[in-house]
């Protein structure tokens, strides 16, 4: 059965996707035995969100700040990156003992380097600084109003 | 393929194709079904993931993951971000609504299906039409042999991605840029009108409308 | 008769029934014995330690009966607590997804182990007698999966909990979790990226991704392990950082941030709870198991060098599974020692070291080893 190097491939992935099926299941199990254990007496009040206490003020979903959005995008970039590299890495070892290695270096080099430009463009135009477009807004106008008194 | 896998690998091969290609309709379904987008975006990384593990079946064990890497764990997650940074009730608002719309979504998902049937008619080597296979190769869909292509065949494409990575990256930050100025102009107008208000001796109450203000502005 | 004779032929080596049997009875163990077990004990240790270190007493009286040793039954108090505790669902919250979140959280953390090689291959037939390593014709490998992907499947996977902690935040309709979400999946984003680039230095070397090969090249003397080197043990270093990061403890606990927001998981009780709890420690298991297989020489036992051509195979199997245990288990220490000794960071500070200080480092790292080979040879 596995005798080709890809049953043999396909057998480890096999295993990996039964890990998944198996660990899902697992978790599901848990807390369906969960559910046949435990009381459940709802009422309104267990009903409300926790703040601290107080009855919750205004609704649970705010509009929040773009920079975690930004934060998602550049990750996505490089994420990609991390996952080209990847293969080429694993080659490059190869590449070396048969000579080609000044190439191979110049192409991961080029190709990394290209994304760093990225990073750097990002750095420069500050949209990894995390305080401070929050900073600005709110050091400004109250200022004025202690000030005057 | 399918009848490939059923002589080399046989019938557990085909029930986990069957599987995993249902879940794959069903996720698709669901998508585009339910009306909260966060259930919808759920359901397209379920597509995904059910969708790499028929391109592992199909021994592309490298584009597998990366269909999860890249996928389902990178632009998922942004396209959540996108649905909860904007309100329920403005989510419900970009629903297409009347007759043109739909006729046009109509229109556009018909082309799509004949572009992709008249792809898989012309190939010579649908399974539809039962035409040659060849088994495939030892290294087939490893790292390995990514990687050697990147270093020969693909050398240059894979140079272009890094470019064209790059630029997303300066447009996408471009495009949310140019909304947060408009946003930060706004804002501050209209504290500066606030300000202005609060000034008067009248309403120099201090704390309250201070801590609102503070309030608004950390929302935003 | 003749159909238990093809019964039992099928469970014969190298045949289905063997093959989905062995690795039937590895993910069991891995996945419901290894590293739950381990993440329970952990929990325990973890506020034993802590309180040692602030000189408390810390949970030291749970007990089955007599037996106490130190409290460390506590772990199954916990369960139980969990398993029957009431659970509350703020009446707003977005039922499905709310369900649906901690299972997104815990079963990535436990499926990554799929791709870790947990001790020798076992040399099925020849288990009493001496087998010379890559002798055995019928090796069983302890590791569930040998993907060719190996650690991007790790990578993969892992990408996945940031749903986990996302959808907790959302769907819990409480501004305090919702909150907690989103600085826990950006912090998790921004690490991810480090956390790849810092093994990326690790791949040039090894020429592969696959870990039971990592192991491998490795030798049973520490100066043959992976970190050893310098720009391996600064990917090392900036590796274990990353991995604290992605699981959000102390000095990296902003998502949580006890004082202020509590974390996303702030409306969940009970047994849901217990799986975000569960989980952060079980991602700390596989995390240091990883960090083992790439830089601390995997299952090899320092010093003993050829032990396999001395005792009989299933000695040596189990030597080397408990050295790896032990290996982890120290590892998983080091971590927690960690957690309970540094300040945290602010969320500035925090984003700051993961993209302008960790990733360029990273970056350079990658150059360096690359120019490194290259020069060598």
């Amino acid at each position: 059965m596995l005798e080709s190097a890809q049953n043999f491939m396909q057998f480890q992935f096999g295993s990996a996707l039964a890990f998944v099926v198996i660990a899902c299941l697992f978790l599901f199990v848990t807390l369906l035995l969960g559910r046949l254990l435990r009381p459940a007496t709802q009422n309104r009040d267990k009903g409300t969100v926790y703040e601290c206490g107080e009855t919750p003020l205004g609704g649970g979903w705010f509009n929040f700040n773009p920079r975690f959005y930004i934060v998602a995008l550049v990750f996505l970039i490089f994420d990609v990156e991390v996952a080209f590299t990847y293969p080429v890495a694993t080659v490059f070892q190869r590449w070396v003992g048969r000579g080609d290695g000044a190439l191979a270096f110049v192409e991961i080099a080029a190709f990394v380097l290209i994304l760093a430009l990225g990073l750097a463009y990002v750095w420069v135009k500050g949209d990894l600084e995390w305080l401070q477009p929050a900073t600005a807004r709110n050091a400004e106008p109250p200022a004025d109003t202690t000030g005057a008194p | 393929m399918h009848q490939l896998h059923t002589q080399t690998v046989g019938l557990p091969a085909t029930i986990t194709f069957a599987i995993l290609a249902g879940l794959t309709v069903i996720g698709a379904l669901f998508t585009i079904t339910r009306r909260n987008p966060v259930v919808a975006v759920i359901s397209l990384v379920g597509t995904f993931f059910a969708l790499a593990g028929v391109y592992a079946s199909l021994s592309a064990h490298f584009l597998a993951i990366l269909q999860i890497l890249v996928y389902a764990g990178a632009i998922m997650v942004l396209f959540i971000f996108v649905v909860m940074i904007l309100n329920r009730d403005e989510i419900t608002r970009v629903a297409a609504r009347g007759m043109v719309r739909r006729g046009l979504g109509v229109v556009a998902a018909g082309y799509v299906v004949w572009l992709l049937a008249s792809v898989v008619a012309n190939s010579s080597a649908t399974p539809l039409l039962g035409g040659p296979l060849s088994e495939p190769g030892a290294d087939f869909g490893t790292v390995a042999s990514v990687g050697a292509s990147l270093f020969t065949d693909f050398m240059f494409p894979f140079e272009a991605v890094s470019l064209l990575l790059l630029v997303a990256v300066v447009g996408g930050l471009v495009v949310s840029r140019s909304e947060k100025q408009e946003d930060d102009a706004e804002e501050t107008a209209r504290r500066r009108a606030q300000v202005a208000t609060e000034i008067r001796p009248e309403s120099m109450v201090g704390g309250p409308t201070d801590a609102t203000a503070n309030h608004e502005a950390a929302h935003h | 008769m003749h159909m238990w004779e093809t019964i039992k032929g099928s469970f014969e080596y190298g045949h289905p029934g063997f093959t989905g049997l062995s690795a039937l009875i590895k993910i069991v163990y891995l996945m419901l014995a290894f590293g739950p077990g381990l993440a329970s004990i952990l929990t325990w240790m973890e506020r034993r330690q802590s309180s040692l270190m602030q000189d408390r007493l810390g949970p030291n009286r749970a007990n089955i009966g007599r037996f106490k040793a130190w409290g460390i039954t506590h772990f199954l108090a916990d369960a139980l607590k969990f398993m029957v505790k009431e659970d509350f669902v703020p009446v707003k919250a977005h039922k499905f997804l709310f369900a649906l979140a901690p299972v997104l959280a815990l079963a990535p953390a436990l499926i990554v182990a799929a791709i870790i090689p947990f001790g020798a291959p076992l040399c099925w037939g020849h288990l009493t007698e001496i087998v010379p390593t890559g002798t055995c014709g019928q090796a069983v490998d302890l590791q569930i999966a040998r993907l060719d992907v190996g650690i991007l499947f790790y990578f993969a996977i892992s990408s996945l909990s940031v749903y986990g902690a996302t959808l907790a935040g959302w769907s819990s309709y409480n501004k305090w979790a919702m909150m907690g979400g989103l600085r826990a999946s950006s912090q998790m984003m921004s690490y991810e990226v480090t956390m790849g680039m810092a093994v990326l230095s690790m791949f040039l070397i090894y020429g592969t991704l696959e870990p039971g090969a990592m192991v491998a090249q490795q030798g049973y003397w520490p100066w043959q392990w992976g970190i050893w080197g310098i720009p391996t043990a600064l990917s090392f270093f900036l590796f274990l950082t990353a991995a604290i990061a992605e699981t959000k403890r102390t000095p990296f606990d902003i998502p949580e941030g006890e004082p202020e927001i509590i974390g996303y998981f702030v409306e969940y009780s009970g047994l849901r709870f217990g799986m975000f709890f569960l989980g952060e420690f079980i991602e700390i298991v596989f995390s240091s198991a990883l960090m083992v297989t790439i830089f601390l020489g995997g299952w090899h036992l320092p010093f003993l060098d050829g032990l396999a051509d001395r005792v009989p195979n299933i000695a040596f199997v189990l030597i080397t599974h408990g050295a790896w245990i032990v290996k982890v288990f120290l590892f998983t220490g080091f971590q927690l020692l960690i957690r309970w000794s540094l300040p945290r960071f602010r969320s500035d500070q925090l984003m700051q070291l993961g993209w302008q200080r960790l990733l360029p480092v990273s970056i350079a790292n990658v150059l360096i080893t690359a120019g490194w080979i290259l020069y060598s040879r």
